[in-house]
């Protein structure tokens, strides 16, 4: 008992550091504006590559130091939050939706639903994400919104299997088949009855896929193929640093950290989320 | 006045065996009931012996592979689900599961209004009225409606189930071996619970239970159930009198009885029920029956009338072989 | 079994014509693609004459077909960019790609075991914080970040191991440690809570352990059941490893078919596109497949479906 108690409070702490973390980047987002201390795109050429301000060429105005067009990176990485936000809940919500409504269809009504389902979702796993992803980011071309399109149509896969596994257990439920007999039409069953019962474990996977998502626009934005460099974005951040990386190690490193702060802590609130909510997802 | 009437119910499942062949469950194997109206009938069998599935097929919820269901004359067995729906509201279920059977998320209130909105039983500002009325109806205080199932027992929410089968007013109640899983004590009560309503209502129940000593005091008729068929069927008084099937002996020498100088003779039979998938040729029964014979294996026998409504399904209901006078259980005494 | 089999291969089909199809149509997505094979200022009549000539003027279901039987003989055409069979291409660059996957599995195989393990017999002590913590920031690293900082503070500034290109085993090790840390962190904290899991519930059973022996064979019976799903880990993680080691290979100049590619993408180079699409799809249900098999191997649970 002592030590299964012991590990709830364990999560309990991780998920306060977890959702401390997620506040911190929510509301830089939101005030990036009054907590930057430059325009992230003022480029100045005299203070090109200047290391952070504890190096020995470093000073206390960029704090973080510069990179290779003398723009501050600590005010690049501020406003990098509104980016990585941004994609990451419009993306989890859209492909949420899409996956969630295909799931209960193919869960509910099964026959040449579900069967199409399945295969359709097992030809787009069939595909590496980073390259079904590339090649359509290099047919629709670069830009925010394609991303969000491309991450939106890759992700729903996540959602549906979850979903669709979900349903058939749950409309097998008696109160399900109470329903049924009342006369229920089938709509309000799968709206009603089926859907809220399996709304936590989306929440959950959800919450999780943020992070995933705020990685897959690093992602594609590093390799050239994904938000536009006019925005500042941790992904483009990394991958201007990629080429100073043996000059200037500074300007890949911190918007790394930055993604892996975010990331962590999102991952800390959604294991926490999935022990409250749903223990049958534990995959960790 | 015949309300419902069943001929030649069958609900095979199934299943897949082997690279293209597909056996079959054949969980209900031509089943034939009567229900008149205010009575109760009684199905009762062991598990697996297709009592629930039956109930579920009659309302089809799970769908008949063959056969026909009268209700009220009318075929409703391949009617298209919008015409089903009309009969919806006649014809109801109270499952045995008092935990899976309401949706852990709905307060009461809303699982009973449920009922009533399908239906449009009563205009939308009567609705807590009504909801109140019927929670009065099975013995619950009206605040229940703003509780969630996980604060009731399982007796109360059985209550509540009835309750949702009641809402809609209906003529037909299948009650799915509604006490199996409460607490003798609470069994009592909702048996009570459920004789009255009859009575004050004039419903009609099929009443599926695999205990006889319950089905004894609410039913009028029994059908007594073996491996998808009816081997037996009487009124109840007369099956605990005068059962004519083995099968239905061997189940009445299994209950318990209150009187301890009654004279018993047990009867224990032997192996087990044969797989669905694979039922015996013939007789079902004849796998356990102590009688069985040549005979037994080559014809199947028919559920026969032999005495004012006494039907049974053996080829040797007339024989006086030893066993048949043994009076198996003491008459009841309330 | 072999009647599931059957509708397993049954299936794999099904998505293999699904992903020729949707291969095929990336053909189109980019643009005209007759355009793309001749120089900019061509003739338009000159265009018109080579669509025809080379049957994009036939109905689609015509143009499709010629492309399945082609990709069925692993004909994908000529490379626009290296003029040589876009096949030959990516079958040239596959075993470096199989290869830094095969070096990440194992690397996340023998970061994860003893993490896992250690961490879970050591569980709720500053050994299992440390260690929990270390594999939830390999879970929260992007890759690309890894495979910047490996390549920066272990290649260059401490200059422990080449960084570019493949040659010796050395060369390997920093892409297979960037590619695998993900999986090796996911392995190594579902071992830990499975194997917490079963210890707990073996303990209630045993009542007392009676002594280290006992506590060892409690060990082996934990870990003997969270094989499984460090298998399903894996199994889902092939995808990444084999396609998706774009970024590593990138990074670190890895010859593999990742990279190329990517390469080829950003060349509008079609054929190659498909054919590395093609071939990639194909590997990874084939290995689903498998891993399908071996699991109704391991798992007798499901054999009775």
């Amino acid at each position: 008992m002592n030590k299964k108690m012991m590990k709830m409070l364990y999560k309990r702490k991780t998920a306060f550091v977890g959702s401390i973390i997620i506040l911190l980047v929510i509301i830089t987002a939101l005030f990036a504006p009054f907590v930057a201390p430059y325009d992230p795109n003022l480029s100045d050429l005299d203070k090109r590559l200047m290391p952070p301000s504890w190096e020995e060429d470093g000073s206390q105005e960029h704090l973080l130091g510069t990179d290779h067009l003398g723009r501050d990176l600590l005010s690049r990485i501020i406003y990098g939050t509104r980016i990585s936000l941004l994609v990451g809940i419009i993306t989890v919500l859209l492909s949420g939706i899409f996956g969630t409504v295909l799931g209960l269809l193919g869960g509910f009504y099964r026959g040449f639903i579900d069967s199409f389902l399945m295969r359709l979702t097992e030809v787009q796993l069939a595909f590496p994400f980073i390259l079904l992803a590339l090649a359509i980011m290099s047919v629709l071309g670069p830009g925010l919104r394609n991303v969000i399109l491309v991450l939106s149509i890759t992700g729903w896969v996540m959602y549906s299997r979850l979903v669709r596994g979900e349903v058939l257990l749950l409309r097998e439920l008696e109160y399900v088949k109470a329903a049924k007999a009342l006369g229920q039409k089938n709509r309000k069953i799968i709206f009603g009855h089926i859907l809220p019962n399996v709304f936590p474990t989306i929440v959950v996977v959800g919450t999780l896929r943020v992070a995933n998502m705020i990685i897959a626009e690093a992602s594609l934005t590093f390799l050239g193929l994904g938000v536009e460099s006019s925005i500042p974005t941790w992904g483009s951040m990394l991958a201007d640093g990629r080429n100073y990386i043996t000059s200037a190690w500074w300007v890949a490193t911190f918007p790394g950290i930055a993604i892996m702060l975010t990331v962590l802590g999102i991952n800390l609130v959604g294991d926490w989320l999935r022990d409250v909510l749903d223990p049958r997802l534990r995959t960790s | 006045m015949k309300l419902l009437e069943v001929k030649g119910l069958k609900k095979y499942f199934p299943v897949k065996i082997g690279l293209n062949k597909t056996a079959y469950v054949k969980a209900i194997d031509g089943v034939d009931l009567t229900i008149n109206k205010g009575e109760t009938l009684g199905l009762v069998g062991e598990s697996g012996s297709g009592k629930s599935t039956t109930g579920m097929s009659v309302l089809r919820l799970i769908e008949p592979t063959e056969g026909s269901i009268y209700f009220e004359g009318k075929d409703i067995s391949k009617i298209r689900n919008r015409e089903m729906q009309k009969y919806r509201k006649d014809m109801q279920i109270v499952f045995q599961d008092p935990f899976a059977s309401l949706n852990p998320r709905w307060k009461i209130g809303k699982t009973i209004g449920e009922a009533l909105e399908i239906h449009k039983i009563v205009p939308r500002q009567q609705e807590e009225a009504r909801i109140n009325e019927l929670l009065d109806i099975v013995g619950l205080p009206a605040e229940s409606k703003d509780r969630y199932p996980h604060e009731f027992s399982g007796g109360q929410r059985q209550r509540i189930g009835i309750a949702r089968a009641l809402a809609v007013n209906p003529k037909f109640i299948v009650c799915d071996e509604p006490v199996s899983a409460l607490d003798v004590s609470v069994q009592a009560q909702i048996i009570n619970l459920l004789h009255d309503l009859k009575e004050k209502l004039g419903l009609s129940y099929l009443f599926i239970a695999h205990d006889l000593g319950v089905v004894r005091q609410i039913c009028d008729k029994l059908a007594v159930m073996y491996l998808g068929k009816i081997v037996e069927v009487a009124d109840t008084e007369e099956i605990f009198m005068n059962p004519k099937h083995p099968y239905t002996k061997a189940l009445l020498s299994a209950v318990p009885v209150a009187d301890p100088l009654a004279k018993r003779e047990e009867i224990i039979l032997s192996g087990e029920m044969p797989n669905p998938m694979s039922p015996p040729t013939g007789c079902a029964f004849r796998t356990r029956c102590i009688m069985a014979t040549d005979k037994c294996v080559e014809d199947r026998p028919e559920l026969r009338v032999i005495e004012n409504d006494h039907q049974v399904s053996c080829h040797f209901v007339n024989r006086t072989g030893g066993r048949e006078n043994v009076q198996v259980f003491a008459a009841q005494t309330t | 079994m072999s009647k599931s089999l059957l509708r397993k291969l049954r299936n794999a089909i099904i998505v293999l014509l699904g992903v020729s199809i949707v291969v095929f149509m990336l053909m189109y997505l980019s643009g005209d693609p007759v355009a793309l094979l001749l120089p900019m200022d061509t003739a338009p009549e000159i265009v018109e004459a080579m669509r025809d000539n080379l049957g994009f003027n036939d109905p689609l279901y015509v143009q499709y077909f010629r492309f399945l039987s082609g990709a069925v003989k692993g004909d994908f055409g000529l490379s626009l960019h290296h003029n040589q069979p876009a096949m030959e291409l990516i079958l040239e660059r596959m075993p470096a790609t199989i290869e830094l996957a095969l070096a990440s599995i194992f690397i996340a195989l023998a970061i994860a075991i003893p993490l896992g393990i250690i961490t879970a017999v050591f569980s709720n002590t500053i050994i299992d914080y440390i260690g929990s913590i270390i594999a939830l920031l390999g879970q929260s690293m992007p890759v690309f970040w890894l495979g910047l900082m490996l390549l920066y503070f272990i290649g260059v500034k401490f200059r422990l191991l080449p960084i570019t290109g493949r040659g010796s085993w050395q060369h390997i090790i920093l892409p297979a440690i960037t590619v695998g840390a993900y999986t090796a962190a996911t392995i190594a904290r579902m071992l830990r809570s499975r194997m917490i899991e079963i210890m707990q519930q073996d303990y209630i059973k045993t009542a007392r352990a009676k002594g280290v022996r006992q506590k060892w064979v409690v060990l082996k019976h934990a870990l003997r059941n969270a094989v499984l799903p460090v298998l399903t880990i894996l199994a889902m993680q092939i995808g990444t490893l084999l396609g998706g080691a774009v970024i590593t290979e990138t990074i670190f100049a890895w010859p593999g078919v990742g990279r190329f590619m990517l390469q080829a993408i950003q060349n509008r180079d079609i054929a190659v596109v498909q054919a590395g699409v093609f071939v990639l799809a194909v590997s990874i249900v084939l290995i689903n497949i498998f891993t399908d098999i071996l699991y109704t191997v391991l798992d007798p649970r499901i054999r009775y479906e």
